[in-house]
């Protein structure tokens, strides 16, 4: 169990500078996520904690240790990569032991350590297989088994999941999740998945282009995302985005033309008569109850009935601006057909167009 | 194939197993010559079965070699084949499994002009450059010790390059992985690396093996000594014996032994074999 | 080269590159720049004088119809040779494809000769040719053929021609084989059923997709008939009769060893040299297209 600081993390490639001045601190058994789409050097950054790259500027401390110039294999870290990166000649047993006896541990301590391992991942009957006769899930639990037999201080993890389909996925997300809380250790996360990052952390750090857009619980991002990026990334459908031009001393947002939003105060004051973005999140959009709701039409074009809950595309009417709307399943509706939409006014998201930050208020 | 006549596949098989008749005639012939005695062989026509020498003329060429040339006991000459043969095809797998593995896995200075200067052998087969070899050779004292007829032929860009090629395909996690358990280069070139070129090392071992049992010009060169002879260029010394009535029947044994164990490493390892040609690429 | 999956150490790649190193520089390029060296002086056969000349042992050998001769064999040779060698490679190469059962067989057999020393083959048809015993000769008198190949320049020649090719067949019935199996099934199917009969397929469609193997093939045995026939001509006609077999290595050796002319000898190697760098640039050319292709 450890602690990782990042300060003012820079890394380079032949002068390209890919992360910018990374800060953040890990407290001790924290599972700390970091989501963000692919390039945006979360896995550099990971490589960085392992000590696979160099850090070109800043500083990595664990456990109070500045550790830039230590090589990987006195970082007390185990990590699980993408493509399980296991010894193809080795069995399951060989490839588990195989950190434990580059680090010189006895014999019998090595055996009782992957046995308890193996105990826990249910792989006691797969030992002595090759990883080739091995399914996927078997072959990523084997990679677990490998970092947790050396119960390291710190678990990275690399996109560990990508490889899984879906249902196998969602399997291996459980058992990390249990896994995780069990032993308790400190744990680095990375995936471009915000399903993974929103059910796994504790911690989510969402990243783009080289930095940190926002650090926080996984609801509070959700709830409260401090930029377009990170609203547009966290959620499924995807936040809508309108451009809205705010009127009557911030009090009322005209979507399109006459269709109004009233807010229940002036919170938009200094943004009078200027543009913002206005985000809504599919989910908090409704069908409209009452006529003197403020509401706008959507012509509907696709309708995607999940069951659990039907999600609607369209138009708002009057204008060319596409809006996804995440429905309860007893709505039916079809391409072609108008729908009244409305939206309470604490479940709107506003943006300032140029900075593309949140605008505190609500 | 899409046709699939009777009579055509008729004729395929009959078409193959003449062509392989003819194609490996003269291997029969030395074959059957090998087990007459040399009175048989003196006019024509020559046998066309074998004959019943089989035993005494392999046994006199291995013991005694043939009287009339002039040459030592055969299994001397074998000896010294196989040490060539093994010298050449460990040692070439050897130093360019390692140096592949730096060129692949290490940045470092030079890196670039290392590789050209190894990739640069490829234009200098022993054939062309073999008077100053010889010099450099003698130069050396190497003259009639196994070493002189080694090392000049035991760097190869090929077997290089194939290494290169086969590293470069391995997962770059897996060197990730093993830096994470603490493995340092040696540990992930012996314990990883190695285990996992186990089929390109059986397949680089048959054609080098080939090659270098099959070499002539360069011990020809080379040595001197009777001792030292290898079987290959030994036959020389047989077939060139002048003022001789050639001793045909000791001489196609002799033959035979000479071509038995590239042909045997060849048959056994077949698979090895025709992965590596077409990998090697010569 | 790839991105950051190097191991760091002061010097441990230099040492694992050391030995072949070590053995190139001295083995391999010392050799070339002495043999750079020798063949712009003269020298006499003991060393105890030697002379800068320039380019005069070039122009000699360019000069002397010896030399001349040698070339021209060596182009007749190398032709003749690999035209024969990748018909026998191909001929075998289609039908061996044709055949399920027993190819593993068929393929043993059909590689065997390239396991046997140049050298070992050249004194198993040297038997089978010989005009006393032969039994070739023996066979071609029934016809009123003489053969005689020691005194008949021709037939010395097509012999070795024969015994080269015979070596390179199995190489070549290889490289056709993998080329064979390489091209797609669906290919020849749909040409089957655009009514292209056997023969048709083979011309139009199966040959053409060949022909990266076949240009790669032309290289490789060119560079066997010039370099790797040595032992052959060696055993069976020592270049002979009146230099009718001396192709360019095998001058090299004979002016080298036997004639102690270095700076020619030199001279020789330094052309030859320039003939593989040539070749070699060929082949890596149409390798960086083919890659594309």
């Amino acid at each position: 169990m450890a602690t990782i600081e990042f300060k003012q993390v820079r890394k380079r490639y032949n002068d390209i500078e890919v992360i910018h001045g990374i800060d953040l601190a890990i407290n001790r058994g924290q599972f700390v996520v970091i989501v963000g789409p692919s390039g945006c050097g979360k896995s550099t950054l990971l490589r960085m904690v392992a000590g696979l790259e160099e850090v070109s500027a800043g500083e990595i401390i664990i456990n109070g240790q500045l550790v830039n110039d230590l090589p990987p294999k006195k970082r007390d870290i185990a990590m699980v990569f993408q493509n399980y990166a296991l010894y193809p000649h080795m069995s399951v047993y060989e490839n588990m032991e195989y950190g434990l006896k580059m680090r010189g541990f006895d014999r019998k301590e090595i055996k009782f350590r992957v046995m308890k391992a193996a105990k826990i991942l249910q792989l006691e009957s797969l030992l002595k297989r090759k990883p080739r006769d091995l399914s996927g899930g078997q072959r990523q639990r084997v990679a677990m088994g490998r970092a947790i037999v050396r119960e390291p201080s710190i678990f990275l993890f690399d996109e560990p999941l990508s490889n899984l389909d879906a249902k196998l996925r969602v399997e291996m997300r459980l058992e990390i999740y249990k896994l995780q809380r069990e032993l308790a250790v400190t744990s680095l996360y990375v995936t471009h998945d915000q399903v993974e990052a929103m059910t796994l952390a504790d911690i989510l750090v969402v990243m783009n282009k080289g930095i940190i857009e926002q650090v926080g619980k996984p609801l509070d991002i959700y709830k409260r995302p401090t930029t377009v990026f990170v609203a547009g990334f966290i959620g499924s459908p995807a936040m809508n985005f309108i451009k809205s031009t705010v009127y009557d001393r911030g009090q009322t947002i005209s979507i399109i033309d006459q269709q109004l939003i009233h807010l229940p105060y002036p919170l938009l004051k200094q943004y009078e008569e200027t543009e913002i973005i206005v985000g809504i999140r599919p989910e908090a959009l409704q069908i409209a109850q009452s006529r003197d709701q403020d509401q706008f039409k959507v012509k509907v074009e696709v309708v995607e009935a999940l069951g659990s809950d039907t999600i609607v595309y369209g138009r708002i009417a009057g204008s060319g601006q596409q809006l996804v709307a995440k429905l309860t399943s007893n709505i039916v509706t079809h391409p072609g057909e108008y729908l009244a939409l409305s939206v309470k006014p604490e479940q709107l998201h506003f943006f300032d167009c140029d900075t593309e930050k949140r605008i505190l208020g609500i | 194939m899409v046709e699939k006549s009777i009579g055509l596949k008729i004729c395929t098989h009959l078409c193959l197993v003449i062509g392989i008749i003819i194609l490996l005639l003269p291997i029969y012939f030395a074959w059957v010559a090998s087990t007459h005695s040399v009175k048989d062989l003196l006019v024509a026509p020559i046998p066309l079965t074998p004959g019943h020498q089989f035993l005494h003329n392999y046994y006199t060429v291995l013991t005694q070699g043939s009287e009339g040339g002039g040459s030592d006991p055969v299994i001397f000459m074998l000896r010294n084949s196989l040490i060539m043969a093994l010298g050449i095809a460990l040692g070439k797998i050897i130093i360019s499994m390692i140096s592949a593995y730096a060129i692949v896995y290490f940045a470092f200075p030079f890196r670039k002009l290392f590789f050209w200067l190894i990739f640069s052998t490829l234009m200098l087969p022993v054939q062309v450059r073999i008077v100053p070899t010889f010099q450099v050779v003698a130069s050396l004292n190497l003259l009639n010790t196994y070493s002189g007829l080694i090392l000049p032929l035991i760097a190869s860009a090929t077997a290089t390059f194939l290494f290169r090629q086969f590293f470069m395909t391995i997962p770059t996690e897996l060197i990730d992985a093993a830096k994470m358990d603490g493995a340092g280069p040696m540990r992930f070139f012996v314990d990883v690396l190695l285990p996992l070129s186990k089929t390109n090392i059986a397949a680089l071992f048959v054609i080098m093996f080939i090659y270098g049992w099959n070499q002539y010009l360069w011990p020809l060169v080379a040595t001197t000594s009777d001792q030292m002879n290898t079987i290959v260029m030994g036959m020389q010394k047989l077939t060139l014996a002048v003022d001789q009535i050639p001793e045909w029947n000791l001489i196609m044994a002799t033959a035979i032994l000479a071509l038995l164990p590239p042909v045997l490493v060849m048959l056994i390892m077949q698979r090895w074999f025709v992965k590596g040609l077409l990998e090697v690429e010569k | 080269m790839r991105k950051n999956v190097c191991f760091k150490s002061a010097y441990l790649p230099y040492l694992l590159v050391l030995p072949q190193i070590v053995i190139t520089l001295l083995f391999f390029i010392w050799p070339a720049l002495q043999a750079i060296s020798e063949s712009v002086v003269i020298q006499d056969p003991f060393g105890l004088y030697s002379r800068f000349v320039w380019f005069h042992n070039f122009v000699t050998l360019f000069t002397n119809t010896d030399y001349i001769n040698s070339l021209i064999v060596t182009l007749i040779f190398s032709l003749a040779v690999t035209i024969l060698s990748l018909v026998g490679g191909l001929f075998f190469a289609v039908l061996a494809n044709r055949v399920t059962r027993g190819k593993r067989i068929y393929n043993a057999l059909l590689i065997l000769p390239y396991a046997v020393a140049p050298a070992i083959a050249g004194v198993l048809f040297r038997f089978l040719f010989d005009p006393a015993i032969g039994i070739f000769p023996y066979w071609l008198h029934y016809f009123h053929y003489t053969w005689n190949f020691t005194i008949n320049s021709r037939q010395a020649l097509f012999l070795i021609v024969i015994i080269s090719a015979w070596q390179q067949v199995s190489y070549n019935f290889l490289f056709y084989l993998a080329g064979l199996q390489a091209i797609p099934r669906s290919l020849i199917e749909s040409a089957a059923l655009d009514g292209a009969g056997p023969f048709r397929r083979f011309w139009s469609i199966i040959f053409p997709l060949l022909s990266p193997t076949t240009f790669f093939l032309i290289v490789i045995n060119m560079l066997y008939a010039f370099f790797d026939t040595f032992g052959i001509i060696q055993i069976v006609t020592q270049g002979g009769p009146a230099n009718a077999t001396q192709t360019l290595v095998y001058k090299i050796y004979q002016d080298g060893f036997m004639g102690l002319d270095f700076g020619g000898s030199a001279a020789q190697s330094v052309i030859l040299m320039l003939v593989i760098i040539v070749l070699t640039i060929i082949q890596f050319k149409f390798f960086e297209r083919s890659i594309e292709y």
